[in-house]
């Protein structure tokens, strides 16, 4: 499958990551494996705590290293395994292959310098420019960001949530990155501005051709902009597979009670539909398949063995072994 | 920012009036009788009254304070010393230098030693370097400075005659009693830089940072030390007016004439005018102290200097944006 | 995690506990130590160094002028305190007793500790009935140029009693100035301290440099004397420097007075406040001369080198009793009983580590009138100890149970320990003392108030007349304090006793006989005060100078130290 290899952009083999807290072992990845190409935009979903975002930041290495450990896997971009390649050089890759837009806005950005000289920063250390050139390349990237170049000598403070998260984007995009990973960029922002946000994504993504890896909670934005969606639960990718095909048919246990926990506008319903029970503690995982204790098609198979990946459909994969 | 300062400035008027009163009270209340120290324990009381109503010291108080708040504030003059008869403020001016010098040399060695063992010890949590780090801190603040200057003294005077081990004069003489003076605030420099940009370092903008692949130095003076330069200004700033007040053991031990003997000797004997003149002088002084650490806070952060600069900011924002609807 | 817990639980027990243990001990002390001393009074130690005590291997300074191989040296001194003012009749401490003669000059002046009483820029006195007829050299200027003269004496006086010494100037009556040379002062007593407490504390000075010294004198001074002030940094140095222009030059080496050998060119008396700090000085070469030296350290000095030398300072540390109504110390039996339950060799061992002496009365053994007999009657009464009688004291006065005092003191750090000890002993006897230690101020202010809550008090008393019955005079005169003398009575027994003071004092009465009798009434019987140490002074220098010439205000004297031929100051 030679072919097959060169034409994935990003695949994460079997990620496994520990982080360890008084004492306590917490699995956040249990052995994920994913597959983008390059141009695709691929949806992560998943709960809070579900480990989206150890993904994502595993993928940059900025994994907080007193706390964090990667305890197996490879993760190639464009056929190297960023894992273990020497930090200089994973500086080098850090925004400038791969690129994070941040999920909180307001504590991204460093409040003591102004947004100018954040942005001239990631060029100046990716591009061989001057100090003055660099400026002036991070306020066309303001303006390209929809905020005003004037403003490049400001501080983050005097901006609101929306711009802050612009001005985010625009460090993320400064050195046309060829994967952006965006970490449920919109959840801390109003809805009005989500659309926003989005679309600028969205347009940045086709302008400077880049690929989106997007984690978010939110179905709707899934659907919305990306290709491929992957579910998430407890550290393990339970479904995967095009979004027509993972909308039209969800198999797993989860992700139809994703869905059915949406609440729908053309029905009257009086009570929502949750997931029953609760999410597991990440340090003390049920055995088996993690999701067996809420799952209501859960057999004795479910209690004892791991379910794999299977192929339901073209591209859609699903880990159960009730499907 | 000038009007920021200027008002503070003005501030420091009614506060210095404040503190007069304060203390001409306080003294005024104190037991313990100047006159009948100066003449001594032996001397007649008809003779005592005597000494007492020729200083002036028998007027009421509220004549005295007038008095004193007209002779302080519009005549710049302390009174005279009840131990010496001479001038306090001369006093005081020529015995503050030596103080201020001591108080400035032992904060940059603070910051000097300990914000790099501050800085090494948060880059390296848990190792051995932190652990040193941390011991030697402790160590630093449970010293008492009278031994500790007893013992450099020892060391560097006595076996190894590098240093002189007392008294004023040549640079080589404050060297010692900056470092006994200093010891503690460089042990509470390390801990309190410490521990401020562990905290700067688990912030967010510093995962932005690394994403931007800044390397390591940069993250930790560019990006993280800044966010943590309050609290480490505060200490640091804290410290000198601290210490201008006179550290009075140190300046014993080091036979060194500053502030603080002087108002140790005032206290003792009851010296009115002493005992004020000093307690205004320091009250001037760490206004003026507080007052750079807040010109300094508003460079370290642009928010603070924004608060600063909000009042006539925000009137011309008003303004323009009348004109503008108009 | 749990052993953890357990552990911080157990530290934080640990430190509330022992913060308990503190704040559960006597009421408060003050720190530093006291302000200013008495008249050459001794510098506090407070070392738990040296066990043995020094005392029996020092020199004891020779009296004599002691020829000195090199002159005009330099020479540089270790002091204690700093002497803060100039001024003729500045308040005293321990810092211008040392400028008493090498700045100063009196009329008259004692060579030694009860010696002669010796002119000086006067030249001869002679008694009239009650005129004292005084003659002055004519050849003395002061360092402006100024003639000194008899106008000049009598401004001196105005001044002295202007300035608050009406006390001391009880004795004269007038001045009569007769011409340059001769001044009558017409005295109401003739006893034998009448020339010590006249000419002691004044020195002469002419009216014409004092009106035109902007502060007094008090950082500008110009004397008579043979040493003029060069530099002074207040709490720091000052420098004295021979002044070559000097009247006394003039004089045939016979008729100088013997502090006035003139051996330095200048002197520089570096002010070192802390005891360590003092030795460390000498022993680094930053001073030629300590000033005093701690019993805890003079042991670094012996035997070796450097020379060294001792005196038992004259003032001494005594107990003074409130015998007003406030305090059950009206009635002699509970004084007796205190005094009983006390030993003083031991307070002088452990307080003092032996660097002293028991003082069997107000006054040292050093005063004129403290014979062995008296000491030993002192020995077999009250300064002997026994504890059943004590009880038995209490017993009579109606506390068969013990009682309780309040003893008051001031912050000095030796006193307090003294006190301390002083409270353990007393407790054998059921005396149950409670120590309020006062800083200075506080304690001068309580001790001329009756009603100020304390039944005894630990103070010092000195004076360098020689005469012990000098130092009781000032005890039991009824001016001592506003409610009488110093145990605040004044009724007709307490006149009796100033009135028998004052006998003693006067040529006739001054006999021993006189002496131990009133002591018996007085001290051994009502027991008002009660003896207890003299503390032992310690000087030390460079091997360069070969005699330590001490002054009989317990301080050294710099210039008139013999220094050897090879004799090398650390200025130079």
């Amino acid at each position: 499958m030679e072919q097959n290899m060169e034409k994935k952009f990003l695949e994460i083999k079997d990620l496994r990551v520990e982080y360890t807290s008084e004492g306590k072992i917490i699995h956040a990845v249990n052995g994920v494996s994913l597959k983008l190409e390059k141009g695709h935009s691929l949806g992560l979903v998943g709960e809070t705590g579900a480990g989206k975002t150890t993904i994502a930041k595993s993928i940059m290495r900025i994994l907080n290293p007193v706390a964090s450990h990667v305890r197996g896997g490879e993760i190639y971009l464009n056929g190297v395994d960023v894992l273990k390649v020497p930090e200089a050089e994973m500086r080098q890759i850090r925004s400038k292959v791969v690129a994070m837009i941040f999920q909180d806005p307001m504590t991204a950005l460093n409040p003591v310098r102004t947004v100018g000289d954040q942005i001239a920063e990631v060029i100046k250390i990716h591009n061989n420019v001057s100090v003055a050139k660099s400026w002036t390349m991070a306020e066309d990237m303001l303006e390209r960001v929809g905020i005003l170049r004037e403003r490049a000598s400001e501080y983050p403070h005097q901006f609101s949530g929306g711009m802050k998260q612009r001005v985010v984007i625009a460090i993320a995009l400064a050195c046309n990155p060829e994967l952006l990973l965006a970490d449920e960029p919109t959840t801390a922002l109003d809805v009005t501005i989500q659309a926003q946000v989005l679309e600028m994504i969205n347009q940045l993504k086709v302008e400077f051709n880049s690929s989106l890896l997007l984690i978010t909670h939110d179905l709707g934005i899934v659907a919305e902009t990306c290709d491929e969606v992957a579910v998430i639960y407890a550290g393990k990718i339970v479904e995967n597979g095009p979004i027509e095909s993972v909308f039209n048919r969800p198999s797993h246990p989860y992700t139809v009670g994703l869905f059915g926990a949406l609440p729908r506008l053309d029905e009257e319903v009086d009570r929502l539909s949750p997931i029953a029970g609760m999410p597991p503690d990440p340090t003390n995982l049920p055995e088996g398949c993690s999701f067996h204790p809420r799952c209501p098609r859960a057999t004795e198979q479910c209690r004892q063995k791991d379910p794999q990946m299977r192929e339901i459909d073209a591209g859609h994969f699903c880990a159960c072994h009730n499907v | 920012m000038l009007r920021y300062i200027l008002k503070r400035l003005l501030w420091m008027i009614p506060i210095l009036v404040a503190v007069t009163v304060l203390i001409f009270t306080i003294m005024y209340f104190v037991p313990g009788d100047p006159v009948r120290i100066m003449m001594g324990a032996n001397a007649e009381e008809a003779e005592v009254e005597a000494k007492r109503e020729a200083l002036g010291l028998n007027r009421p108080y509220y004549v005295r304070l007038l008095d004193y708040l007209k002779d302080v504030f519009f005549h710049f003059d302390f009174g005279n010393s009840l131990v010496d008869g001479s001038s306090v403020t001369k006093t005081l001016l020529s015995r503050f230098p030596r103080t201020f010098l001591i108080a400035v040399l032992s904060t940059v060695f603070a910051a000097c030693i300990g914000t790099p063992l501050g800085i090494t010890a948060a880059t390296h949590p848990n190792s051995l370097r932190d652990r040193l780090a941390v011991f030697f801190s402790l160590v630093g603040v449970s010293i008492p400075g009278f031994w500790l200057a007893l013992m450099l003294v020892i060391l560097f005077s006595l076996k190894l005659k590098l240093l002189p081990s007392q008294g004023i004069g040549s640079f080589a003489h404050y060297i010692l009693p900056c470092l006994s003076a200093g010891f503690m605030t460089i042990a509470l420099q390390t801990r309190q830089t410490r521990s401020c940009l562990v905290e700067a370092l688990r912030e967010d903008y510093i995962t932005t940072a690394r994403a931007k692949g800044v390397v390591e130095r940069d993250i930790v003076y560019k990006h993280a030390l800044p966010n943590a330069a309050i609290p480490i200004i505060t200490h640091l700033c804290g410290a000198i007016g601290g210490k201008m007040a006179g550290n009075l053991v140190i300046e014993n031990v080091f036979a060194i004439p500053g502030i603080g003997q002087f108002l140790i000797r005032s206290i003792n004997n009851r010296d009115y005018y002493g005992v004020q003149g000093a307690v205004i002088f320091f009250a001037f002084i760490l206004c003026v102290m507080n007052l750079i650490t807040d010109v300094l806070y508003a460079y370290a952060d642009p928010r603070i200097k924004a608060q600063f600069e909000d009042s006539s900011k925000r009137k011309k924002k008003a303004e323009a944006g009348e004109e503008s609807a108009a | 995690m749990k052993s953890r817990k357990l552990l911080s639980v157990l530290l934080a027990l640990m430190l509330v506990l022992s913060l308990a243990a503190c704040a559960s001990g006597d009421t408060g002390k003050t720190g530093e130590g006291g302000g200013a001393a008495s008249t050459g009074g001794a510098a506090s130690s407070g070392g738990t160094g040296n066990t043995t005590s020094p005392a029996t291997t020092l020199d004891q300074p020779k009296q004599e002028v002691v020829e000195s191989a090199s002159k005009d040296v330099n020479v540089v001194v270790g002091l204690q305190v700093d002497p803060a003012s100039f001024a003729p009749f500045a308040q005293s401490n321990t810092g211008r007793a040392t400028m008493m003669f090498e700045l100063f000059e009196q009329l008259f002046s004692y060579s030694e500790f009860g010696g002669e009483f010796l002119p000086w820029v006067a030249e001869g006195y002679e008694w009239e009935d009650m005129t004292l007829h005084i003659t002055i050299r004519d050849n003395v200027y002061d360092q402006a140029g100024n003639h000194f003269t008899a106008n000049d004496i009598a401004f001196m006086y105005k001044l002295y009693g202007d300035l608050g010494n009406k006390a001391a100037l009880k004795y004269i009556d007038d001045i009569k100035v007769v011409d340059d040379t001769h001044v009558d002062f017409l005295m109401n007593t003739q006893n034998v301290t009448v020339m010590y407490s006249t000419f002691n504390s004044v020195p002469c000075f002419t009216k014409a440099a004092y009106e035109a010294s902007p502060d007094g004198f008090a950082t500008t001074p110009v004397y008579t004397s043979q040493y003029k002030l060069a530099d002074y940094v207040g709490g720091s140095y000052y420098v004295l420097e021979k002044d070559e222009n000097w009247w006394g030059n003039a004089l045939p080496e016979s008729e100088r007075h013997p502090y006035t050998a003139g051996n330095a060119s200048t002197v520089r008396y570096n002010i070192i406040t802390d005891n360590s700090q003092m030795a460390i000085a000498l022993e680094t070469g930053v001073i030629d001369l300590a000033n005093s030296v701690s019993a805890s350290e003079i042991g670094n000095f012996l035997g070796g080198d450097y020379t060294t030398a001792t005196l038992v300072t004259n003032p001494s540390y005594y107990l003074s009793f409130n015998a007003s109504e406030n305090s059950p110390c009206s009635d002699a039996r509970i004084r007796q009983a205190l005094a009983w339950s006390i030993d003083n060799q031991e307070v002088v061992d452990i307080t003092l580590e032996g660097a002293g002496e028991v003082a069997y009365t107000v006054g040292g053994n050093m005063y004129a009138n403290v014979t062995d007999e008296l000491k030993a009657a002192g020995a077999a009464d009250l300064y002997g100890t026994d504890i059943e009688k004590a009880k038995a004291l209490l017993a009579e006065a109606g506390y068969p149970d013990g009682i309780e005092l309040h003893i008051m003191v001031n912050s000095d750090a030796t006193m307090g320990k003294a006190v301390q000890t002083i409270q353990l002993q007393a407790a054998r006897a059921g005396i149950t003392l409670k120590i309020d230690q006062w800083d200075s101020a506080l304690f001068d202010t309580y001790r001329s108030d009756p009603t100020a809550g304390w039944d005894v008090m630990m103070t010092v008393r000195g004076n360098s007349s020689g005469y012990v019955q000098a130092v009781w005079n000032g005890l039991f005169t009824l001016g001592s304090t506003p409610s009488g003398n110093a145990v605040f009575l004044k009724d007709d027994y307490a006149a009796k006793a100033a009135a028998d003071c004052e006998v003693l004092l006067t040529l006739e009465g001054n006999t021993p006989e006189n002496v131990m009798a009133f002591y018996r009434q007085y001290f051994l019987e009502d027991c008002y005060f009660y003896g207890l140490y003299c503390t032992q002074n310690y000087y030390a220098a460079q091997p360069g100078i070969n005699n330590i010439r001490i002054s009989n205000v317990s301080n050294v004297l710099p210039s008139a130290c013999s220094f050897t031929e090879d004799y090398k100051s650390v200025a130079d």
